[in-house]
């Protein structure tokens, strides 16, 4: 399916994952987290044979994302931001709370909520988009909610 | 909207909290940069000597180029830059970033409003008949060359229709009509066709192409930044001009406010005449989606 050019396809979908990396690791990392994620798929072969090249960097960034809360690399690029590198993205304050809230979340919850709420997908579409099965976003939508009812309860 | 079997219900408090939550963890999304950061490695199609000899060809073209220039006037006169050259098209044409969080306004503020020429009304406007139409029905495609927009619009506005694309509000009449023709898409999500409407200029171009074969160009004359229950920006209609409006949300990734594109019918650059007619939309007073009258979230 893929006829277009690879740096069409990412234009074209820069921007939703973009967002998406901002919801999950804030505006500091997103670009990072989507050049990684989007050139490990184009190192790990073409795109050719992936069906649905939106839903394949959706998944990859997600997994981006979530060994890169698990590694140190966070810290060591903060460090280098402090020490003097590029301009940091301006994070505003309410948008970092909101992320706060929702790191309570493991990042496949997270996931999960953000293509639910924001890009109103099905579970199917979503289990679809992340590579699991429909039972796992049912059962991780519901988890989640129960968790952001808690943590909305406290604010 | 009905296929969602989640549970998450639009009317669940809590689904509204999480929704709205969401939206503010991404409302400081950077603006994306214009270009690649990176370049994927081009796809080899040709023999590999192929760019050496086709720049040899080139050197030696030039070379007896200017050799035949410097024989005939006098050196240095005539440089081989290019006749017209255009004005350096940059790429941030990506406004300064704003901050979507900080807009606390609730007027509307105009930002750029010119007026261009009338449309005239032609001796005998063409009844146009689209026959029975559901919404979701593709009813014609929009092209925006200046901001890469390609996109077929179907009929209403609802939750489904833009989901897919632009949709048409069917209390609006239909592009290539005389009146003003209203069309919106989202911002951000779900393939956001509406995603670059910031970036269009007075005098751009939108060109129309009908289900019937009408053929018709618009031309942008402004725009303006209006509140969600500003649905008179659909409405306003003069029965003696072709208008179009366009709308979308604003900022980006909120849907907070709208961003409305006005338009006017070019006949020099519209093949077809403008028409007049009334679009069916199954039984009356059912599948019009924008229900409430309030111009739909399409962030």
């Amino acid at each position: 399916m893929v006829t277009e050019r690879v740096d069409d396809l990412y234009r074209r979908h820069v921007g939703e994952l973009v967002h998406f990396a901002t919801v999950l690791v804030g505006p500091h990392d997103a670009f990072d987290i989507v050049s990684e994620a989007v050139l490990a798929t184009l190192h790990r072969g073409s795109l050719e044979g992936v069906d649905n090249v939106r839903a394949y960097w959706f998944r990859a960034v997600a997994n981006t994302a979530a060994s890169f809360h698990r590694s140190q690399s966070r810290r060591v690029r903060r460090e280098q931001l402090a020490v003097g590198g590029r301009a940091e993205q301006a994070e505003s304050e309410p948008a970092a709370d909101a992320r706060r809230m929702l790191s309570r979340l493991s990042s496949q919850q997270r996931a999960v909520i953000y293509l639910t709420y924001w890009h109103d997908l099905s579970p199917a579409q979503v289990a679809e988009t992340l590579g699991v099965s429909d039972g796992t976003v049912r059962k991780q939508l519901g988890r989640a909610r129960e968790q952001l009812r808690e943590v909305l309860r406290h604010e | 909207m009905n296929d969602r079997t989640s549970g998450t219900q639009a009317g669940d408090p809590l689904d509204r909290a999480i929704r709205e939550l969401v939206e503010r963890a991404g409302s400081d999304t950077p603006e994306e940069p214009a270009t690649l950061w990176f370049a994927p490695p081009p796809r080899r199609t040709h023999p590999r000597w192929l760019p050496a000899a086709a720049a040899i060809l080139i050197v030696v073209a030039l070379a007896s180029v200017v050799a035949i220039r410097r024989g005939g006037s006098a050196p240095g006169a005539e440089s081989i830059v290019p006749l017209h050259s255009t004005t350096p098209t940059s790429t941030a044409r990506h406004p300064s970033t704003t901050t979507p969080t900080t807009v606390k306004t609730t007027t509307t503020t105009t930002t750029t409003t010119t007026t261009t020429t009338a449309t005239t009304v032609p001796a005998r406007p063409v009844v146009q008949h689209y026959g029975r139409i559901k919404c979701g029905d593709g009813i014609g495609k929009i092209t925006i060359p200046a901001i890469d927009v390609n996109f077929y619009y179907v009929a209403c506005v609802g939750t489904d229709e833009l989901n897919r694309g632009v949709g048409h509000f069917p209390k609006s009449v239909v592009p290539g009509q005389l009146g003003n023709a209203a069309l919106s898409g989202h911002r951000t999500s779900h393939l956001a066709p509406f995603g670059d409407l910031d970036m269009l200029k007075p005098g751009d171009a939108i060109q129309i192409e009908t289900i019937l074969g009408g053929a018709y160009t618009y031309v942008m004359t402004g725009s303006e930044v209006v509140e969600p229950s500003d649905y008179h920006v659909v409405t306003d209609s003069d029965p003696t001009k072709a208008t179009l409006t366009l709308i979308t949300c604003t900022p980006k990734f909120t849907s907070k406010q709208r961003l409305v594109i006005h338009a006017e019918l070019d006949p020099t650059r519209s093949p077809t005449p403008v028409g007049v007619g009334q679009m069916y939309y199954g039984e009356a007073g059912t599948g019009l989606s924008d229900r409430t009258d309030v111009l739909p979230e399409s962030d």
